[in-house]
């Protein structure tokens, strides 16, 4: 019976080994590695596309040496939620395949911390942007959208970027199922006010949004056909980061285009 | 590294200079075509370039032998040596798509509902509420997808020529036996699950897999909502009911209830449009459902489903020789405790234990019958994400069924009017019906994808086990399109009325299955197409035996082939979904096969919507089939010692009713109650008005005959007049 009940039981020990591997503590990732990691999401984000893949290949190399961080999960995430736009004009696939790579990277972080709302909060900012990529694909998670921005809002309700990613996903919804830039702007306008009141924060600590923040809200005032509004949001998001090249490029020449037009 | 097909197209030349040398290059996919933004780098040099719009590179590198790696989200990374050195001739490189994990793509053939991004037909909350003609309901709007025949405005689930019994409905894993309110024998009008509480369903119309056992046709898997951190509260109303439902968060991000009443009546409908039937009771029903939601780890998570319903009618009928009223009461109730549990990252376990009690007693002349059925099922799955490629599920599951059949049947089928001779029938058959399956997806190889399994199961009191290998192919032929194949055995144990020790026979064997799929698919961003044929072999029927009552010698066959497409253009949805079949049986008293009356030839549904501006939206259904079979009459004869006429029937349904068609008209408002009586500003609430059966068509739902049997009337549907409902829903 001896060597019967071992051969049984040795594949059982395997599991309840590996299992506790598993729920052993991460190993901690090394400060500067957390700040390698933002600065090269940061510095990419309003860069070219091809700036933007090798910061999302170098973000995605860190990550895979460190899995156990969900802080890296988030930057590689962060950068394929600055990609998929831009990717979009490009390559819709390969855009949607940033989209998954978002979604995986985020599923790793909020597994490792399920109550950060930040985590939550950029989950649902990247699944948005699948939608762009494939409007049908709304009606298969537009409600787990709203699930996972009422999760994030009751882990922080301060949380500005929290309330951005909210604003946005409002912006972006259609009308019909409450969205729109007259609900998104006030929304807008809580997030503008929550990064007004944010704490200094150190070199590891998640940051952004404060331009974007701006940025929506200019877009949501220049659709509510408000361009001196519009204008000054854009203004305002070009103060804070003078790199912000959807505003500069983009979005400005776009408002006195359109100004231009009207005055004709 | 993973290995990958790498072709340098020239050789490399070393050379030895002491200057630094341009690497230069083309990164192309398996087909040839350009690879855009790859990354192209040397590690150890810290230095590298992303591939152009024509997937061309230049690197400048010093002299000497280095490790290129080169990678593209999608595709297998690269690796390769390359000898820096002036003069070098340009490489060729060649990425190979990555395929997609087994656990995004559907390799069931026949079936809908989210599996990953790789989902056709699916069935949400929203997609329910805004299907015209639906009236909200889960089961409804269900009648308007592919592989299920709609020959009436019933809610039962005719599946491929199926009986409704042949279909197992599971709520949160729970088997329920009886989802309709007003349940006659084929199935019932609506759904007893408020569609509030529903989160998703799947669905699938056969091939399915061997996790699901004791279903012959169809399985519908209904997942609940689970929402945990939401506080909404939501009202409504209509011309025929009304109810309320929340979800709350008890405990912030551990524990949620949901939970929904309802209660319907068509006084007022039958008082507003009159009525084709004569209602000596107006059809009543209640339900209620609640679900609490325990988050006790990250990891894990404990729900336990409360559903209760009830219904009541009295109705004037008329059956052959009798017209009189047709009296019910029914009651069901199930509670249902989930369990789920991931462990690591690999493994994931769910189980279930769920018990069900349904009662009903209805009366119509000289029969009348009072049904007790308990139902305990549990089951425990364990699936093993052993790798992207590979996927092992395995589990147990136990059903007992318990049942009291006790009532009075006319002897002679032919009279019923009361005090017609009558025998008793007393029937308590207590069935167990254990089994366990095993089954292993899997990327065989490329874009070729399986599904391999087989199921074990006893039917206690037959003493029989029963094997029913399944198995399923996919082949991903590009991103858009896939095509399917699938085969399997299914057994279903024998419905209790006939397994009385008197009248009927305990040792019924169950009844078995074979399918085969074949399916293509077209999956687009806004547009879906799926096609399929089908055959399904019936064997061990319940036929009527003059030795045992009844004998498992019946035979049969369905097969046909259905066709969905579904886009979205702008402001437009729509969808078709077509069906043809053609089935025959041999079954009950029929000596050969004959047609069924379920066997409905052509189903076709189209359903339509356009988004207007301020949030409106307008909809419409079209249903017609063809007509359902049915036995006819072809005379009589007198009975001079009993003073009554025996019809004379012909062939086994033989003839058809005519066709039913139905077009349904929706208009749909959403908005939103700005704040104000100290409530807030409500969520996103609706306003609607749907005209049900807008050309007033009339359905004949059966024919009565008269006392010698020479002359006939139609009985129809209950919506063969114009009507129009509204209602609202207000949510906070």
């Amino acid at each position: 019976m001896k060597p019967r009940f071992a051969s049984i039981m040795r594949p059982v020990l395997a599991l309840v080994a590996g299992m506790t591997l598993a729920a052993a503590p991460a190993r901690a990732v090394e400060p500067a590695v957390l700040a390698e990691a933002r600065a090269t999401a940061y510095a990419a984000q309003y860069d070219s596309v091809e700036a933007l893949v090798a910061a999302h290949e170098q973000l995605a190399a860190l990550s895979a040496a460190n899995p156990d961080s969900p802080l890296l999960h988030y930057w590689v995430a962060y950068s394929d939620y600055r990609l998929i736009p831009r990717m979009m004009m490009r390559d819709k696939k390969q855009a949607d395949r940033y989209c998954d790579d978002g979604v995986k990277h985020m599923d790793q972080a909020i597994a490792a911390d399920p109550k950060n709302a930040e985590y939550i909060a950029l989950k649902s900012g990247v699944m948005g942007l699948s939608i762009m990529v494939a409007p049908m694909r709304g009606m298969t998670v537009g409600n787990e959208i709203g699930d996972l921005q009422n999760q994030a809002r009751a882990l922080a309700p301060d949380n500005p970027r929290v309330a951005l990613m909210e604003g946005i996903n409002t912006m972006n919804k259609p009308g019909f199922v409450g969205g729109g830039a007259k609900k998104a702007l006030p929304q807008l306008e809580r997030a503008i006010a929550l990064f007004a009141k944010a704490a200094p924060s150190d070199s590891t600590a998640i940051d952004w949004g404060y331009d974007d923040a701006y940025t929506w809200a200019g877009r949501a005032a220049a659709k509510l056909d408000k361009p001196a509004e519009a204008r000054g949001y854009y203004q305002k998001a070009l103060e804070i980061n003078p790199q912000n090249g959807w505003v500069r490029y983009g979005l400005l020449p776009a408002l006195d285009k359109a100004e231009k037009k009207e005055k004709s | 590294m993973k290995s990958a097909l790498v072709i340098v197209a020239a050789l490399l030349v070393a050379a030895t200079t002491a200057h630094a040398a341009r690497i230069t290059g083309l990164v192309v996919d398996g087909a040839g075509k350009p690879v855009e933004l790859a990354n192209v780098r040397v590690a150890a040099l810290r230095t590298g370039a992303v591939t152009g719009t024509d997937g061309s590179f230049s690197l400048e590198l010093p002299d000497g032998v280095f490790t290129l790696e080169v990678s593209q989200l999608g595709y297998h990374a690269v690796s390769l040596a390359v000898t820096s050195a002036p003069g070098l001739a340009p490489l060729r490189i060649v990425l190979r798509e990555e395929p997609l994990p087994v656990s995004e793509v559907v390799v069931a053939a026949s079936s809908f509902g989210k599996a990953g991004k790789s989902e056709g037909p699916t069935l949400r909350r929203l997609d329910v509420y805004t299907t015209p003609g639906g009236a909200a309901d889960m089961l409804q709007s269900l009648r308007t997808m592919p592989g299920i025949n709609a020959p009436t405005e019933g809610a039962a689930l005719y599946v491929r020529g199926g009986d409704p019994h042949e279909t197992v409905v599971r709520i949160d894993g729970g088997e329920i036996g009886h989802p309709y309110h007003y349940e006659g024998a084929s199935g019932g009008l609506f759904s007893t699950l408020d569609t509030y509480m529903l989160k998703s369903a799947f669905f699938s119309s056969g091939g399915f897999s061997a996790r699901y056992g004791g279903a012959l046709s169809g399985v519908l898997d209904v997942e609940t909502q689970d929402p945990m951190n939401i506080r909404t509260v939501s009202v409504g109303a209509n011309f025929t009911g009304g109810g309320v439902s929340a979800g709350w968060a008890l405990v912030p991000d551990r524990l949620s209830l949901v939970a929904a009443v309802r209660a319907s009546d068509i006084t007022l409908l039958d008082k507003m449009y009159g009525s084709s039937r004569e209602f000596m009771q107006a059809p009543r029903s209640t339900d209620g459902a609640a679900r609490l939601l325990w988050k006790y780890a990250p990891t894990g998570r404990l729900s336990l489903l409360y559903l209760g319903a009830r219904d009541r009618i009295a109705v004037s009928a008329h059956q052959l020789n009798y017209e009189g009223t047709f009296t019910s009461r029914t009651s069901s109730q199930l509670g249902a405790l989930q369990w789920q549990q991931a462990l690591g990252r690999a493994v994931a376990l769910r189980g279930h234990l769920a018990l069900q009690h349904y009662d009903s007693d209805w009366t119509f002349g000289a029969s009348a019958m009072d049904q007790q059925e308990v139902r305990l099922t549990g089951q425990l799955d364990a699936t093993w994400a052993a790798s992207p490629r590979h996927e092992i599920a395995t589990g147990l599951r136990f059903a007992r069924r318990a049942d009291d059949l006790l009532g009075t049947f006319p002897a002679d089928s032919t009279d019923l009017a009361p005090g017609a001779p009558v025998r008793f029938h007393d029937t308590r058959p207590r069935l167990q019906n254990p089994g366990a399956y095993l089954e292993d997806k899997i990327r065989l190889w490329g874009p070729l994808y399986a599904t391999l399994g087989a199921r074990f199961d006893r039917v206690s009191l037959a003493d029989t086990w029963t094997a029913d290998p399944r198995a399923a192919l996919a082949w991903r032929v590009d991103a858009h399109q896939t095509v399917r194949v699938a085969t399997g055995r299914y057994h279903q144990p024998a419905e209790p009325g006939y397994l009385d020790p008197v009248y009927g026979n305990p040792s019924l064997g169950p009844l078995e299955a074979d399918h085969w799929i074949a399916g293509y698919e077209w999956l687009g961003e806004e547009t879906n197409v799926r096609v399929e044929a089908y055959r399904k072999r019936y064997d061990d029927l319940v036929t009527q035996s003059s030795d045992t009552y009844y004998a498992n010698e019946g035979h049969g066959y369905a097969r046909g082939i259905d066709m969905f497409a579904r886009t979205r253009t702008g402001p437009w949805t729509g969808w078709v979904s077509y069906g043809f079949l053609d089935t025959r049986r041999r079954e009950g008293d029929a000596l050969t096969e004959t047609p069924t009356p379920y066997g409905v030839r052509h189903s076709l549904t189209l359903v339509g919507a356009v988004q207007l501006p301020g949030m409106w939206q307008l909809g419409g259904r079209f249903g017609l089939s063809s007509g359902q079979p049915y036995t006819p009459v072809t005379g009589a004869t007198y009975d001079s010692t009993r003073g009554i006429w025996h019809p004379v029937e012909g062939p086994h349904y033989s003839a058809t009713m005519p066709v039913y068609h139905r077009f349904d008209f929706r208009v749909t408002r959403l908005f939103s109650l700005p704040a104000g009586l100290g409530l807030p500003a409500s969520g996103v609430s609706v306003l609607y008005a749907e005209a049900l059966n807008v050309f007033a068509v009339p359905n004949v739902l059966e024919y009565v005959y008269n006392e010698d049997y020479s002359a006939r009337e139609e009985v129809l549907s209950y919506f063969s007049r114009r009507m129009i409902v509204a209602g609202f829903a207000l949510t906070w």
